[in-house]
């Protein structure tokens, strides 16, 4: 696959990857720049491969969990904040929580909002999530559990569980 | 308590404001020669480095972060590329969107204040104008709170190519009428507001744009960059518009400080701004001082004459 034809059919998706896991539309776009300028100069190795939607994705987590400049400042503001509310009231309850979701997603280590985007919007399984980052699936497990705990959502099943392994006594 | 499903709506939601992938690639065919990468923490595998090697980056690390702290952002043996810029510009606006953004020409000579300062639909913002008369005392100091609608119009008939556009909001309206010594809140339908600047409008300039490097200078103080952005969208058929617009922004931090637009007829027009980070005392700013001794009063201003 080209360079050209990637980003046609895949960009797109990871593109929309990349504001879920940054939660903010100009640090995803300031990410996936930082991403393709790389991945363009490599093209004619990474244009090889069977998924090279997959390679730049793990290049777009890689470089999301290495950026240094993070900040409270990055929390989208307007959303809990301590001013007086004389506005009119916003009808849009779905939308406000939504919107608090997002603010409280944004105020999560990166590496948990990793895994939580790898989990719940790509649908990998925590093995496939452990690949992408680089660690364990028991690891994997422990960053969703503390995710899901800090934002207060209930766990209705085990998504994506591995067999536990058997062991003969 | 919060189900697994409220998740995946929420992302749902942002996948909706993913980027521009036009605008993405702009940065990949643009770019110089060497690609610009910006300083990032050590990674894992840093770690399985020799020591020694490590030693030896470090001390190469540090004199190259020294010589570009002394030097500045083009002190790199060669002029900092425009793609490396932009990406530093957005990436300082992104991170300051939600402080509460000044624009006017100084502070003490009234001006607009907005929070957060980029916006986004959905978001509550708030808006306060302070217009001072030539002897610097208040005329009208208005106060606007409203949702940030999904769209709003196009950029507005000034031809300012930073502007909100107009926008039919709605929300409370708190103006205080320095002549009439009167003041008054409204929750009002179809306010119109015609606001001349937004960081929002500023960072699609500098995404549409052509940047380019004057030279260095310093600016209330601090060092800064003065670029000339060469805009790519302008309009011939518009008698008004604007056909170049300069941008100083901190060498340090990339915020931008000032700009000055140029336009068609002649005349030009000069902003500085100020991101505030959103202390009590900041948000304090975008309150009207309603005076003691002032009436209530019921009676709807002209919205025609607020601005």
């Amino acid at each position: 696959m080209n360079f050209e034809e990637f980003t046609v059919e895949l960009l797109p998706g990871l593109l929309r990857f990349t504001v879920v896991l940054t939660g903010d539309r100009g640090t995803a776009e300031d990410l996936a720049q930082e991403v393709l300028i790389r991945a363009h100069a490599r093209w004619s190795k990474i244009g090889k491969l069977d998924r090279p939607d997959r390679y730049v994705r793990k290049m777009l987590l890689n470089e999301f969990l290495s950026w240094r400049r993070r900040s409270w400042r990055l929390i989208p503001s307007g959303l809990g904040s301590d001013i007086d509310h004389r506005a009119a009231p916003d009808h849009a309850v779905g939308y406000a929580e939504r919107d608090a979701l997002a603010a409280e997603l944004a105020r999560l280590p990166p590496r948990q909002r990793a895994v939580l985007a790898l989990r719940y919007y790509e649908d990998l399984s925590d093995a496939e999530i452990a690949d992408s980052l680089g660690c364990s699936p028991g690891t994997v497990r422990g960053y969703a559990s503390r995710a899901l705990a800090a934002l207060r959502i209930e766990m209705t099943a085990q998504p994506c569980q591995e067999p536990a392994f058997s062991k003969e006594i | 308590m919060r189900t697994e499903d409220d998740l995946r709506s929420a992302y749902r939601a942002l996948e909706r404001h993913a980027p521009d992938a036009d605008m993405v690639l702009r940065a990949v065919y643009d770019r110089p020669e060497r690609a610009f990468r910006p300083l990032r923490a050590p990674r894992w595998r840093i770690r399985r480095v020799n020591l020694a090697l490590v030693a030896v980056a470090a001390a190469i690390t540090a004199v190259a972060l020294v010589l570009v702290t002394a030097e500045g952002p083009t002190g790199r043996g060669g002029p900092v590329s425009p793609a490396s810029l932009r990406a530093r510009l957005l990436a300082a606006i992104s991170v300051a969107g939600g402080d509460v953004l000044y624009a006017g020409r100084s502070p003490d000579a009234g001006g607009m204040w907005i929070w957060p300062g980029c916006p986004h639909p959905g978001q509550q913002v708030r808006v306060r104008v302070l217009g001072l008369g030539a002897n610097g005392i208040p005329g009208k100091d208005a106060e606007y709170i409203f949702t940030m609608p999904d769209r709003h119009g196009a950029a507005g008939g000034s031809g300012n190519p930073i502007d909100w556009g107009l926008m039919t909001v709605t929300g409370t309206l708190i103006v205080v009428d320095h002549l009439r010594r009167t003041w008054g809140e409204w929750e009002r339908q179809n306010i119109t507001l015609g606001l001349p600047v937004n960081a929002a409008g500023i960072r699609s300039e500098i995404a549409h744009g052509q940047l380019r490097v004057i030279r260095h200078a310093t600016l209330r103080g601090r060092r800064a960059i003065e670029l000339a952005i060469t805009l790519r969208h302008s309009e011939p058929a518009n008698p008004l518009r604007v056909t170049t617009a300069e941008l100083w922004v901190d060498a340090t931090t990339y915020l931008p400080m000032r700009q000055l637009l140029r336009f068609s007829d002649g005349k030009q027009s000069l902003t500085n701004y100020a991101f505030l980070s959103p202390t009590p005392a900041h948000l304090a700013k975008l309150r009207p001082d309603i005076p003691a001794g002032y009436k209530r009063t019921t009676l709807l201003p002209d919205q025609g004459k607020r601005k």
